[in-house]
């Protein structure tokens, strides 16, 4: 007997993601990952001035708006030829502002998004200590404001009440420290959300010694919480829920484009980056490069006029909402016509195999912890430990990065803006590769197409047949209670879903406001 | 609007003790929320332009937020007042302005009107856990007509404008 389940929306405060599994004798058989809006805001920069991309793109999306920013200016560095030139100021500056948004990022996902599928609330309930902060949400959910912590599943919640306290305690410090990380990309960006600081050629903030202390003293501040609260609260849940390493593999075939640039390469390929550009397929220990050649999308299952699977400077985003077959408004990318899984594990395997020292002591330490061999990385918990990892290591570098700015050097390379060109941007947001191209004529934007990471971890099904990487991560997943798939939610928050590249095509039914309505019409 | 020296103000974390920037921070945050390549989601942002030409007091911030409401918290840390201006879904014509408070809407249980309400409303909340909360919050809204692909307002939405910017300054005034 087959059973559907249904979990929409999946995503956590941010984005829209539909998941249907269906179900048969307690075992996923068939799983659709669903992005429920409509993308294609790169029509919007057609005949404009490339530079606008590295503004405009920004807004596309609520969550990393850094990363689109970077991911553009890389691609406008190659179209205006000086991609070969970044300053060594304006490299690190960029990283700085990028690196800083990691870590951001995912204390966002592991408290605020992720923890509350394994953390219970409701334990803070009848506290009556004196932890002030514990105090605070037991009478904020004491007067009903349950907004962040519900719908939640129930049943499967392990920490003890004393463990589940302490976590939530840490949820409300993580809003200070991720406070603190946003301020910490605003002091090179300039402004945040959406940063006026990175530009094609490099970046417009100048290093000043009082910014270089604001800096580093935050990052201290994030080094010691990311030590002494995010490490060790990962490895509690690892310990409570350890069956989830053996949950949620999914494709096991992982994309990297690499990011923090340690020079000014002009090929994005071969540019060395703290964490390394490349492919690692399953448990085979070597990196293999990228030929971005090989990268495609198809709309074989998505809302889009069917048009093959084409290369991103000839992708096109026309909608067809009637269309057969289709179930996404998420396209499928592939590299080689082959699935990847993109994020923080990708990473984190692109830098093991590549003999990254930091990256490899710490892996091997948490899977000493866990008695459990490499395979245990291809996991819901893999996900979340190679996350936890890599903000500890970029949180690191960034204090050394800093330090490395010299004030009154340039940190800006010009160039002529009346190109007929293309250029390519490959680069890592938080969630995974992101890449955007542009074709410009006469100083004009004639093409402009972005592969942002939820496409490739969480589109529909290809022309081939195969699965994504988070409906192959669902398939085979045993469900305990399918009116509370606690599994699944976990499988897929896991990825770090977010589809909030643009507002919702789905439109909520207007309520009546017509008593708040002032000055007429 | 927001520069690198007005946003050296959302550097100061008073609570947090960096010891590197001053405390100053202006008491009336106006803060536009929309995406402005959604038609007339950009609302907001063009009020916030033209609030700009107007010469306001120092005692009043200008702040593009743009689509990350999640990110908002540091920047209500220390308001006594914030005024939003952002679309709204309130079922009236296009163009139509309404003005409410969080606890009115809230108190409605309608968290789904605005395009961004959502992320908003939450932000708000959680802030209230960590003391990032202004002390007031009024919301002016514009019903939307058009909110698909593109830069620029319809023309009912476009006529709310100089209507919202009076709004405001009455807002700041009172």
């Amino acid at each position: 007997m087959a059973a559907k389940i249904v979990i929409d929306p999946v995503s956590r405060i941010e984005g829209h993601l539909k998941i249907e599994a269906t179900v048969e004798n307690g075992v996923v058989k068939e799983a659709r990952s669903s992005g429920m809006m409509y993308r294609g805001l790169e029509n919007i920069l057609l005949g404009r001035d490339p530079r606008d991309a590295a503004r405009i793109m920004q807004r596309v999306c609520g969550v990393c708006p850094t990363s689109h920013g970077l991911a553009a200016a890389f691609a406008l560095d190659e179209l205006y030829g000086v991609n070969g030139s970044i300053t060594d100021n304006g490299r690190i500056l960029r990283n700085l502002i990028q690196g800083a948004n990691f870590v951001q990022s995912h204390i966002l996902h592991f408290y605020q998004l992720a923890a509350l599928d394994y953390v219970d609330v409701t334990a803070v309930a009848d506290y009556s200590g004196s932890d002030p902060t514990l105090n605070k949400v037991r009478d904020f959910i004491g007067r009903g404001h349950l907004g962040p912590f519900v719908p939640r599943y129930e049943g499967d919640y392990r920490l003890t009440r004393d463990e589940n306290r302490l976590a939530v305690a840490h949820y409300v410090e993580a809003l200070n420290m991720r406070r603190l990380a946003h301020e910490a990309v605003a002091v090179f960006g300039g402004k945040m959300p959406h940063n006026m600081s990175i530009v094609a050629g490099g970046a417009t903030a100048a290093p000043s010694l009082d910014k270089i202390a604001s800096f580093l003293w935050k990052m201290e501040q994030l080094t010691d919480f990311i030590d002494s609260v995010y490490l060790p609260d990962v490895v509690m849940v690892a310990k409570r829920y350890s069956d989830y390493f053996g949950i949620g593999s999914g494709c096991r075939q992982f994309l990297s484009f690499g990011v923090f640039d340690m020079d000014s390469d002009p090929d994005l390929t071969k540019r060395q980056r703290y964490l390394p550009q490349g492919i690692v397929k399953g448990s085979e220990l070597k990196l293999r490069r990228i030929d971005p050649g090989k990268i495609t999308e198809e709309v074989e299952s998505s809302w889009f006029a069917a048009n093959g699977p084409v290369h991103p400077y000839d992708g096109q985003t026309v909608p067809d909402r009637d269309k057969a077959g289709a179930y996404s408004w998420v396209k499928s990318p592939r590299y080689d016509g082959e699935v990847m899984e993109v994020g923080p594990l990708a990473r984190m395997l692109a830098a093991y195999v590549t003999g990254n020292k930091d990256v490899k002591t710490m892996v091997d330490g948490v899977l000493g912890t866990f008695n459990a061999g490499p395979e245990a990385l291809f996991s819901v918990l893999g996900r979340h430990a190679a996350r936890a990892i890599e903000t500890k290591l970029v949180a690191e570098r960034l204090k050394e990065w800093v330090l490395q700015l010299v004030p009154g050097e340039p940190t800006f390379t010009n160039f002529n803006l009346d190109v007929t060109s293309r250029g390519m941007g490959l680069h890592e947001a938080p969630r995974g590769a992101l890449g955007h191209w542009v074709v410009a004529e006469g100083g004009k934007v004639k093409n402009y197409q972005a592969v942002v990471p939820t496409t490739w971890n969480a589109g529909p099904k290809d022309g081939k047949g195969q699965p994504g990487p988070i409906e192959q991560s669902l398939i085979g997943t045993r469900v305990k209670d399918q009116r509370n798939p606690f599994e699944l939610v976990r499988i897929v928050r896991s990825y770090d879903p977010c589809l909030s590249c643009a507002v919702h095509v789905v439109t909520p039914a207007g309520e009546d406001l017509g008593r708040f309505v002032v000055g007429g019409k | 609007m927001a520069n690198a020296e007005t946003d050296r103000r959302g550097e100061a974390c008073l609570a947090l003790g960096d010891p590197w920037v001053a405390p100053t921070r202006a008491p009336i945050l106006v803060m536009a929320v929309g995406n402005i390549l959604r038609g007339d989601d950009g609302f907001a942002e063009t009020v916030l332009a033209a609030l700009e030409e107007r010469g306001l007091p120092e005692t009043v911030e200008l702040f593009d937020a743009g689509t990350s409401a999640i990110d908002l918290m540091e920047i209500f840390d220390r308001r006594d007042r914030l005024i939003v201006i952002d679309a709204v879904r309130g079922g009236q014509s296009p163009g139509t302005l309404y003005r409410f408070s969080p606890e009115e809407v809230e108190a409605q249980a309608l968290p789904m009107n605005s395009l961004h309400q959502v992320g908003l409303l939450e932000t708000l909340r959680l802030g209230a856990l960590v003391d990032c909360k202004p002390r007031e919050t009024v919301v002016i809204g514009v019903q939307p007509q058009d909110t698909a692909l593109g830069i620029g307002l319809s023309p009912a939405v476009a006529a709310a404008v100089e209507k919202a910017v009076q709004l405001v300054l009455k807002e700041i005034a009172s």
